[in-house]
């Protein structure tokens, strides 16, 4: 159902000219003598127009629906931009330098202060007065205080260090098993490593470790496998990810399920050694084959699924301080970008490297290494509180919260 | 003086001013003229294990005895458990070892507050019902749903554009020139899908770092993201070569800082407890996108 869904989508809007062209083709329906010209030119703007659709009018609905979350945060004065303010600005700077720049002094405090005070010889009742409208302006600015921010060196705290880390291993071999198992999937079952030039397919052998070929599906059957990978995820998370989560705890879940994905890449290349109903060099079928397949992905699957949103958590929770939170979530961003395009890029080569010299799990193996490391440095992860750093003026304000906040963390820290 | 009834966090140990009369000003260094907290002795009998003995039908494991807060006098939440509660034996077991209680906070409250004073319960978010320990998070009684649907929709969006290009990026990169080898084709569709992300290796911390400005603030990185992909998307349409479209892709990406954006807003706009709930949107909307943004026909090119 899937697979009808996609193919009907993406035939849909993909060089309309050809596929529609009683609505775009010449003498149609909005085509006009000539037809669409664009559309003729450019087979696949249709596509792209309707992403930027979408992309418009979500941005019109956040406009208009969505609430600004950055506590402090200051509107940008649009007043200043106004044109005719602008030009009585300049207007008035003209009109003053007629008046050769003297200017009725307005009523600040250092005004007051400097002809008004007189520390020395001035009037009691006005000295008063002065310092009594000192007092409420600094009052008035204590209260509109900014926020306190934290500068972006100090954002660099260990546990921020360690949960970069342990994403950046993460997406590494996310994006490494997407490349392998495609690449897996469609290379030809008996791969031999250079050109058979005698013309008869030499036979390899075979050990626990060093054997070679892949499954040889026709991409309609990979289509189908990583369909089954998209439909296990979905379920997974919905049914089973917030149970399991407020059953065990975020850590336990996080740190468990990351040691599934060494056991998945492990042993995903003995799918090729699985018995199958058909003969070599058709493409491989049978029971033990799609159990095998079913059984990684399942492996992989629910790993993820348990890892991508509790990373998430962890980085959001990792934040020393509010004031940061985007900051530390655009470096999330940065990270898992930086080693998504890493990992299918090395995860690819390292598989042409090793199919040649016939060893077709070497690269699996790589990667597996690889997120053996990650669970390793997940241990070094802890979930923070998202203000470990208390800037000067916070103290006060978090002895306050503090019954509060530590009461659902104690919690937590008990079911451990 | 209402940080102090907080820090107290018992009612017990408010105990020590049970000797002051009632109405006579009491000095607690705070210089207030009302003295401590208004709780005389006969109204401390209210919050004293009254527990109404309900057998009615439970609304799940969480079922809460309600203690009346007769003279709406008290720190709702405040009040935990003390420790020689007598526990009903009917009582479920939770996974927290707190045991659940709830004041009724919107009782009409007895005129014995001097003129012009405030108690903490008037300033609660939602009047009715507060409980100790907060009830368990569902997605039933999560908060912000609208705003949670927003964010995970721009989620959406962003995916769908990616997933869409996906899928046809092979077929027009062939038609930019009919002439290359697979080979070509296919070293150029890595080049095209990887110049999105290179490029926001370096300007999503430069986002992130906009969106924590005061003066810019979340929701603008957000939107200024989606409208610069969507003219990205109008570029790569209408380009002609694969140097255009890679150029496109670049910018768009460039100023698409649009997932740490609305990951902090999901983060801000709910309450800790259901942020693992909160946080299934964005990869719940990633699936949503590849099933109908048609990527799954990628896998059949390659």
């Amino acid at each position: 159902m899937l697979i009808s869904v996609t193919t009907v989508l993406s035939g849909l809007l993909a060089d309309p000219f050809i596929s529609y062209p009683h609505l775009f083709g010449p003498n149609s329906t909005f085509g006009g003598a000539e037809g669409i010209a664009w559309m003729k030119n450019h087979p696949y703007a249709a596509p792209n127009l309707l992403c930027s659709l979408l992309l418009v009018i979500e941005a019109l609905l956040c406009t208009f629906f969505l609430d600004e979350t950055l506590k402090g945060f200051t509107e940008v004065d649009v007043a200043a931009f106004n044109p005719v303010t602008i030009a009585k600005g300049i207007w008035s700077r003209l009109t003053e330098a007629k008046d050769k720049g003297y200017k009725l002094v307005g009523e600040t405090a250092m005004a007051r202060r400097g002809l008004l005070s007189g520390r020395e010889e001035g009037s009691i009742e006005l000295d008063r007065i002065a310092d009594a409208n000192e007092l409420r302006e600094r009052q008035d600015s204590h209260a509109t205080r900014p926020m306190q921010r934290l500068p972006f060196r100090r954002v660099w705290t260990p546990n921020v260090c360690w949960t970069l880390l342990s994403i950046a291993i993460f997406d590494f071999h996310m994006g490494a098993f997407s490349t392998l198992w495609i690449l897996f999937l469609s290379t030809s079952r008996e791969f031999v490593p250079g050109n058979s030039t005698d013309g008869k397919p030499q036979k390899q052998e075979r050990g626990a470790f060093k054997f070679g070929g892949g499954l040889a599906f026709p991409p309609p059957t990979i289509g189908l496998a990583m369909a089954i990978i998209g439909f296990v995820g979905i379920i997974l998370q919905f049914v089973l990810y917030p149970r399991a989560n407020a059953r065990f705890g975020l850590m336990r879940c996080f740190r468990s399920s990351l040691f599934l994905f060494p056991l998945a890449y492990f042993l995903a290349p003995y799918i090729a050694l699985m018995p199958s109903d058909s003969a070599s060099p058709a493409p491989a079928s049978g029971f033990w084959i799609w159990l095998g397949i079913g059984g990684v992905v399942l492996l992989q699957v629910a790993a993820r699924t348990f890892a991508l949103p509790a990373s998430i958590l962890l980085l959001n929770n990792s934040s020393p301080h509010p004031s940061v939170l985007a900051t530390i979530h655009g470096l999330g961003q940065a990270d898992s970008a930086a080693f998504r395009t890493i990992g299918p890029i090395l995860s690819a080569s390292w598989y042409g490297t090793w199919l040649e010299r016939g060893v077709v799990g070497m690269a699996w193996w790589y990667v597996a290494a690889i997120s053996a490391l990650g669970t390793a440095a997940s241990f070094k992860v802890r979930n923070g509180n998202g203000h470990e750093i208390l800037l000067p003026g916070e103290e006060e304000k978090a002895d306050e919260q503090g019954q509060v906040s530590r009461g659902p963390a104690a919690a937590e820290s008990t079911r451990k | 003086m209402h940080r102090h009834q907080y820090k107290s966090g018992h009612l017990r140990q408010r105990s020590g001013h049970q000797n002051a009369e009632p109405g006579r000003p009491e000095r607690d260094g705070t210089g207030s003229p009302f003295g401590s907290p208004y709780i005389r002795e006969e109204e401390e009998s209210y919050f004293e294990r009254q527990i109404p003995q309900q057998d009615g039908p439970s609304s799940g494991p969480t079922t809460p005895r309600t203690l009346e807060a007769g003279s709406g006098l008290t720190p709702g939440p405040v009040v935990s458990p003390s420790p020689g509660t007598p526990s009903k034996p009917a009582m479920p077991t939770r996974s927290s070892s707190l045991k659940p209680y709830q004041l009724k906070t919107d009782v009409v409250r007895a005129a014995q507050l001097p003129e012009g004073a405030t108690t903490p319960l008037d300033n609660l978010p939602t009047p009715g019902l507060v409980t100790y320990p907060p009830e368990p998070a569902t997605w039933k009684n999560m908060p912000n749903k609208g705003q949670l649907a927003l964010l995970a929709a721009s989620r959406f969006v962003d995916f769908f554009q990616m997933a869409a290009l996906q899928t046809y990026m092979v077929h027009q990169l062939k038609s930019f020139d009919r002439s290359q080898p697979d080979s070509v084709i296919s070293h150029q569709a890595g080049m095209l899908q990887g110049s999105f992300t290179a490029a926001q290796i370096i300007t999503s911390i430069l986002w992130g770092r906009a969106a924590d400005q005061p003066g810019v603030g979340r929701k603008l990185v957000l939107n200024i993201g989606m409208i610069g992909t969507a003219i990205g998307c109008i570029g790569v349409g209408f380009s002609t070569s694969f140097h255009q479209a890679v150029v496109w892709r670049v910018l768009s990406g460039a100023i698409n800082g649009t997932v740490g954006a609305a990951r902090t807003m999901v983060a801000e706009c709910t309450d800790k407890r259901w942020h693992p709930r909160a946080f299934l949107l964005l990869p719940a909307a990633f699936n949503v996108a590849n099933v109908l943004g048609p990527s799954k026909s990628q896998a059949r090119q390659s």
